[in-house]
């Protein structure tokens, strides 16, 4: 039974040193941190899995009824209900793991104080366990595309690449939120606003293009979410015409987010225990 | 051989007053009023004239591999911070641990239990948290369930367990765990009397497989029953270790009606021989037996300086002990009468041999208990009578 597998436990440890073979060898714990989150969030719910899809389906509705029916937004030729569920999906999923992983150091104090695991294997898994909420959503989707008459464009081939640089962006955020939030009770607060204001300050409910001020032009290129979600747009239905610069800029920005999230992470991640 | 743990130079610092040991998070705001109110303290702090304090000073020890070690200490003494290095939760201010083989640790059972969760589902999650991996969980699965006793409510989620229940399946599933060394706090007083010596039991057995184990205590009894050395920490040092072994114990009789026997009839006394050997005259040497029932409750200890102060010195060679115990005292059961050896400064420990003898007692004979339908018993019974007008 013997191992010669050596373990220092030592005051420092190098601050570029990120190790990728936690997440190998603890893969099974993730597996499992996962499978809590998916089993337990609709547990004694009485319609359960129907919010996965209600969520998206009742804020596409409000916003239909007031932005397109009150207000007069322009969504370029495409039928305002899967225009706003095409992106609403992908935010319902961001904000959802951006809330629930900010928390989640907090809310497992318990297990911090107690045992040892990787920590960033609490943010990652409540990202992952969203993603299947995300492929719920997507059965309603095509429901509405059938519904409403649209068709799916050619470029759905690429339609990973949005979710993939979403999931990329919201692990960075959470890892950065998760770490502060367990010094700094603040985050709490912070987060749900901040998530309000990426909503709004974001082309999810009108097309990039609506946003032709020079400010909200240098806001759309600074804010990650942007490049992304007309990315979705444009990979389902082939139109409007997708900027590519704020889409560049995008990319840019979520890796950026996601390295410095994860060095913030780690620098801190020693520290949990006690100050927890 | 390579110890299985080397604890080199260990000191942990506690600042205090600061975030990093409030025990719930500080606000943003408190940082900030702190600036601007006493800015002459928060420049003070940042130049490191922080108040601290040393949870652990300068802690060296090392455990080879399948030796057991205790590590006790009164409250305060600093046992559970050295407990969370070793288990990888915080981190050593100054000096090293390096520790060769797999670490589990039993911190608290049932940590990472969810109150949504099936009891199945929760045996799977609380495995992979222990770091198990999902098919050692599988290999022993049955094993738990039927050591926790909840067979038939397997699939009922364990928000409706009783907290027995629960606690049960908690430390049955930490109870199984294998890894090569093993830390474990106190073992907690888990569910009736029944699963109570079950636990200890099942915590025996682990220890006698061979792996190394680390035991943290404020409980002397508890880490003499399970560990073969130990070290004491006061206010964050080590104040003693485990004494080396001085002693040579030949044999441990438990002599009635002439012979040597491990069933006892509680109504006659019966002798504890013990036979052994000094190397060199020795001083202020304390040694005895202590008497446990199942359950690991200490009895009875009886030293030979008890009455006698000068039988604390002893001369170099052969010795042999006797003392009559008692007839009609110990109720009926069974129990583990241990050796004990203690000189001063040190722990009461027979470094690396526990001398131990299991015997089972019977019932005095004419010992009125009262009979089945009244199973409550205390620990020991009076060899005296009531006197009734």
């Amino acid at each position: 039974m013997a191992s010669n597998k050596e373990k220092i436990i030592g005051p420092k440890r190098s601050f570029w040193e990120v190790n990728l073979r936690d997440i190998w060898d603890y893969r099974e714990l993730l597996y499992f941190l996962t499978l809590r989150q998916i089993k337990t969030k609709y547990k004694q719910t009485a319609i359960g899995v129907v919010w996965v899809v209600l969520q998206p389906l009742l804020t596409m509705a409000i916003f239909a009824l007031i932005f397109y029916r009150v207000g007069n937004f322009d969504t370029g030729g495409i039928e305002v209900y899967p225009f706003l569920f095409s992106t609403l999906m992908l935010w319902t999923f961001f904000s959802s793991a951006l809330n629930s992983g900010s928390q989640s150091l907090v809310s497992n104090a318990n297990m911090i104080s107690k045992i040892y695991f990787p920590r960033f294997l609490l943010p990652l898994s409540l990202a992952l366990a969203g993603l299947l909420d995300y492929v719920i959503s997507w059965g309603v989707f095509i429901l509405i595309m059938i519904a409403t008459g649209e068709v799916f464009s050619s470029w759905m081939v690429f339609i990973w690449v949005p979710l993939v640089l979403s999931f990329i962006l919201v692990t960075g955020l959470t890892f950065l939120f998760s770490a502060m939030a367990a010094k700094y009770r603040d985050v709490q607060y912070i987060v749900p606003f901040f998530n309000t204001l990426l909503l709004f300050a974001s082309p999810i409910l009108y097309p990039l293009n609506a946003a032709q001020d020079p400010i909200l032009r240098s806001v759309m290129t600074l804010n990650p979410l942007a490049g992304i979600m007309d990315a979705q747009r444009f990979f389902v239905f082939g139109r409007p015409e997708m900027d590519m610069t704020v889409f560049a800029s995008s990319i840019v920005v979520s890796i950026a987010v996601f390295v410095i999230g994860l060095l913030y992470f780690k620098k801190y991640e020693r520290q949990l225990a006690d100050v927890i | 051989m390579l110890p299985a743990i080397s604890v080199r130079n260990v000191s942990k610092q506690y600042f205090i007053g600061t975030g990093a040991y409030t025990a719930a998070g500080s606000r943003l705001t408190e940082t900030l009023t702190n600036t601007v109110r006493h800015p002459i303290l928060t420049f003070k702090g940042m130049m490191g004239a922080k108040e601290s304090f040393w949870a652990l000073q300068d802690i060296n020890f090392e455990v080879g591999e399948g030796e057991s070690m205790g590590i006790i200490g009164r409250n305060g003494a600093g046992k559970s911070t050295m407990l969370k290095i070793l288990s990888q939760i915080t981190y050593p201010t100054q000096g090293e641990v390096v520790m060769h083989g797999r670490v589990g640790s039993l911190l608290e059972v049932g940590t990472g239990f969810h109150p949504e969760l099936t009891g199945r589902e929760n045996v799977f999650l609380n495995g992979a948290i222990l770091g198990m991996t999902r098919k050692e969980i599988r290999g022993k699965f049955d094993e738990i369930v039927r050591f926790a006793e909840v067979e038939k409510f397997l699939d009922t989620p364990v928000k409706r367990y009783s907290s027995g229940m629960y606690l049960r399946l908690a430390f049955a599933v930490a109870a199984h765990l294998e890894s090569e060394i093993l830390i474990a706090d106190e073992v907690q007083a888990v569910g009736d009397q029944q699963f109570q010596a079950k636990c200890l039991g099942k915590m025996k057995e682990v220890y006698r497989q061979g792996r190394t184990v680390i035991f943290v205590s404020h409980n002397m009894h508890a880490v003499r029953s399970l560990c073969e050395s130990a070290v004491l920490l006061k206010n964050g040092r080590i104040e003693a270790t485990g004494a080396a072994n001085d002693i040579t114990v030949e044999a441990l009789d438990i002599v009635q009606n002439g012979r040597d026997t491990n069933l006892i009839d509680g109504t006659r006394p019966f002798d504890i021989v013990i036979r052994f050997r000094l190397p060199r005259d020795m001083e202020k040497l304390r040694v005895g037996v202590y008497v446990n029932n199942a359950l690991g409750d200490e009895i009875v200890r009886s030293f030979f300086s008890d009455w006698d102060r000068s039988k604390e010195d002893m001369k170099g060679g052969a010795h042999v002990a006797r003392m009559p115990f008692p007839g009609k005292l110990l109720v009926n059961g069974a129990y583990t009468i241990t050796m004990g050896v203690r000189r001063q400064g040190s722990i009461d420990l027979l470094a690396g041999h526990r001398i131990e003898r299991n015997i089972n007692v019977a019932a005095p004979t004419d010992f009125n208990s009262g009979g089945l339908v009244d199973p409550y018993q205390a620990a020991v019974i009076l060899d005296r009578e009531w006197e009734l007008d």
